[in-house]
C-alpha cells in the first residue's frame, strides 16, 4: 500500500494576507466567505478569542469591535498565486531531498495503540465526507470518534448510509479502495453560483445576474472542453441564442474569452449583463492584489 | 470557373512551419535556432519567492531608484550586509539599503534629505525580502 502525503498550509488565507502585514503577525484575524457572509479562516489568536469555522460575520460583529478584530474579504486572487507559489516551492524542496523539518507527523510510524488514541480523538463529524446530518445520524448510533467508525459493523454502516460510507469505514481500516483521481473526470456539470449581496427585488437584476454567471459558466466549459458545448442546454430559449448552439458559433464565443483574458473580465458582455452589479457580492474588507494587478502592487517609500 | 470561397477560419492552419522547405539548398541557420531571450527567465520573474514592490519618494535616489519605479524582491535571497532590501517600519514598507556591521543595525537612505532607521537591540527588524532588480521606464506612452 502507497504512503500519502497530505500537505497543508496553518489557517492559509490568513497566513496569505500576513505577508503583506508583518504589523498583524501576531493579531486576532479573520477571512469571510463570499458575500462577507462568514468565516473561513482564522488566525490562532482568533481561535483562541473562541471564533468558531465557518461562524456567520454579523454574530460576532461585537467581540470582533470588543477584540479589535481584523476582517479580511475574501481576495482569492492573492489565495490563488500564494497557495500556486507554495506549491513550486514544495516541489523544489521534495527534489533537493532537504532532511525532514519539524511540522510533519508521519501516521505509518505509529503503534496500534497510539493510532487509536488519535482516532478517538477525532469528533467524527471531522471526517472528510462526514457532514452535519451524516455526523447527527451516527451519532445517534452511538459513534461519536474516528475510532468507533473504525470498529463500527460494515453491513450495518452500509444498509443505513450506503457504500461512500463503507469505504470510509474501510479507508479508515487502511484498506485503500477510494481510488485517487489523477486526472479529474470532466466535469458533467458546473456550477458557477452566488448568493446575492442584498435582497433583489427587480426581476431585471436577477436577469443581468444569472446572465453575468452564464458566461463564467461558459468560460469554464469552454476552456475544458475546447470549443463544443452542445452537451449543456438551456431550458429557456436564452435572448442571445448563440451561447448554447454547435461549433459553428465557437469561435466567436473563442474570440470573446480571449478579449476578455486579455483586457480584463467584463470587457465584452452579453447584452443581458448591463454592469450595474447591484446584485454582486459584498467584499467590503478586500486587500489589494497584491501580487496578481500592476495597479495593486504593495508601496514602499 | 466558380468564385473562390473564403477560407473557413477553422480550417486555418495554426502551426507554421519553422523554416521553409528549401527549394534550393538549405539554411545554415535552422541547426542553431535556440530559443529567444525570455525576460521572465532573466529577472526570476516566475520564481516562487519573487514579488513586485512600487516605489514612492526618492529616499533611494542616489541608487538611481526613482518614485514610480518597480522593484523586485526576492525572498528566498538572504539578506546580507550592504544589500538593498525591504523592510517593515511602523506598518509601512520601506526599500533601504541594510548595514549590519555597524551596531545598532540600520537601514540606510540614499539621498542626504533623509535619515537611516535605527534599530535598538529589543526592536523587531522585518525584512520583506532583497531587491533585485530596479525597473525604471524611460519612455512615457
Amino acid at each position: 500500500m502507497r504512503d500519502l502525503a497530505l500537505i497543508d498550509c496553518n489557517n492559509s488565507y490568513c497566513s496569505a494576507e500576513r505577508i503583506f502585514r508583518p504589523d498583524l503577525s501576531t493579531a486576532p484575524i479573520v477571512v469571510l466567505s463570499n458575500n462577507d457572509g462568514a468565516v473561513v479562516s482564522r488566525s490562532n489568536e482568533a481561535k483562541a478569542l473562541g471564533i468558531k469555522m465557518g461562524e456567520v460575520y454579523f454574530k460576532i460583529k461585537p467581540l470582533v469591535k470588543r477584540a479589535g478584530v481584523v476582517v479580511f474579504s475574501s481576495n482569492y486572487a492573492l489565495y490563488a498565486d500564494i497557495s500556486n507559489r507554495v506549491m513550486s516551492l514544495l516541489a523544489n524542496f521534495i527534489a533537493k531531498k532537504h532532511p525532514r523539518s519539524k511540522g510533519t507527523f508521519d501516521y505509518n510510524a505509529l503503534s496500534e495503540r497510539q493510532k487509536n488514541s488519535v482516532l478517538a480523538c477525532i469528533p467524527v463529524g471531522e471526517i472528510w465526507g462526514v457532514g452535519r446530518k451524516l455526523s447527527a445520524g451516527l451519532q445517534d448510533m452511538g459513534i461519536h470518534s474516528a475510532l468507533a467508525l473504525r470498529d463500527a459493523n460494515i453491513p450495518l454502516i452500509r444498509s443505513r448510509f450506503g457504500v461512500v460510507m463503507e469505504r470510509t469505514v474501510r479507508e479508515l481500516r487502511e484498506e485503500q479502495c477510494i481510488e485517487l483521481e489523477d486526472v479529474p473526470p470532466p466535469r458533467q456539470q458546473i456550477i458557477c453560483s452566488r448568493s446575492f449581496g442584498q435582497h433583489l427585488i427587480d426581476i431585471e437584476d436577477l436577469r443581468e445576474a444569472v446572465a453575468h454567471f452564464i458566461t463564467t459558466a461558459s468560460v469554464k466549459l469552454r476552456k475544458q472542453a475546447g470549443v463544443i458545448l452542445g452537451a449543456i442546454h438551456s431550458q429557456h430559449t436564452a435572448t442571445q441564442g448563440d451561447l448554447f448552439n454547435t461549433a459553428i458559433d465557437s469561435p466567436l464565443m473563442a474570440v470573446l474569452d480571449q478579449i476578455n483574458e486579455k483586457f480584463g473580465r467584463g470587457t465584452i458582455r452579453l447584452s443581458q449583463d448591463h454592469g450595474s452589479r447591484r446584485w454582486s457580492m459584498r467584499q467590503e474588507q478586500k486587500s489589494p492584489a497584491y501580487t496578481t494587478n500592476w495597479d495593486e502592487l504593495p508601496i514602499c517609500h | 470557373m466558380n468564385s473562390p470561397r473564403p477560407l473557413s477560419p477553422l480550417l486555418a492552419p495554426t502551426l507554421l512551419a519553422a523554416s521553409s522547405i528549401p527549394a534550393g539548398f538549405p539554411s545554415p541557420c535552422t541547426d542553431h535556432a535556440v530559443e529567444a531571450i525570455d525576460l521572465n527567465d532573466y529577472l526570476y520573474l516566475n520564481k516562487a519567492s519573487t514579488y513586485l514592490f512600487r516605489v514612492s519618494g526618492d529616499s533611494m535616489i542616489g541608487t538611481s531608484i526613482h518614485d514610480g519605479d518597480t522593484l523586485i524582491v526576492d525572498r528566498a535571497v538572504a539578506p546580507l550586509h550592504g544589500h538593498i532590501v525591504v523592510a517593515s517600519v511602523d506598518g509601512d514598507w520601506t526599500v533601504k539599503r541594510l548595514d549590519l556591521k555597524n551596531k545598532p543595525i540600520r537601514l540606510l537612505p540614499e539621498n542626504e534629505r533623509f535619515k537611516p532607521i535605527e534599530f535598538k537591540d529589543d526592536q523587531e527588524l522585518t525584512i520583506f525580502g532583497v531587491v533585485t532588480w530596479n525597473l525604471h521606464r524611460l519612455m512615457r506612452t
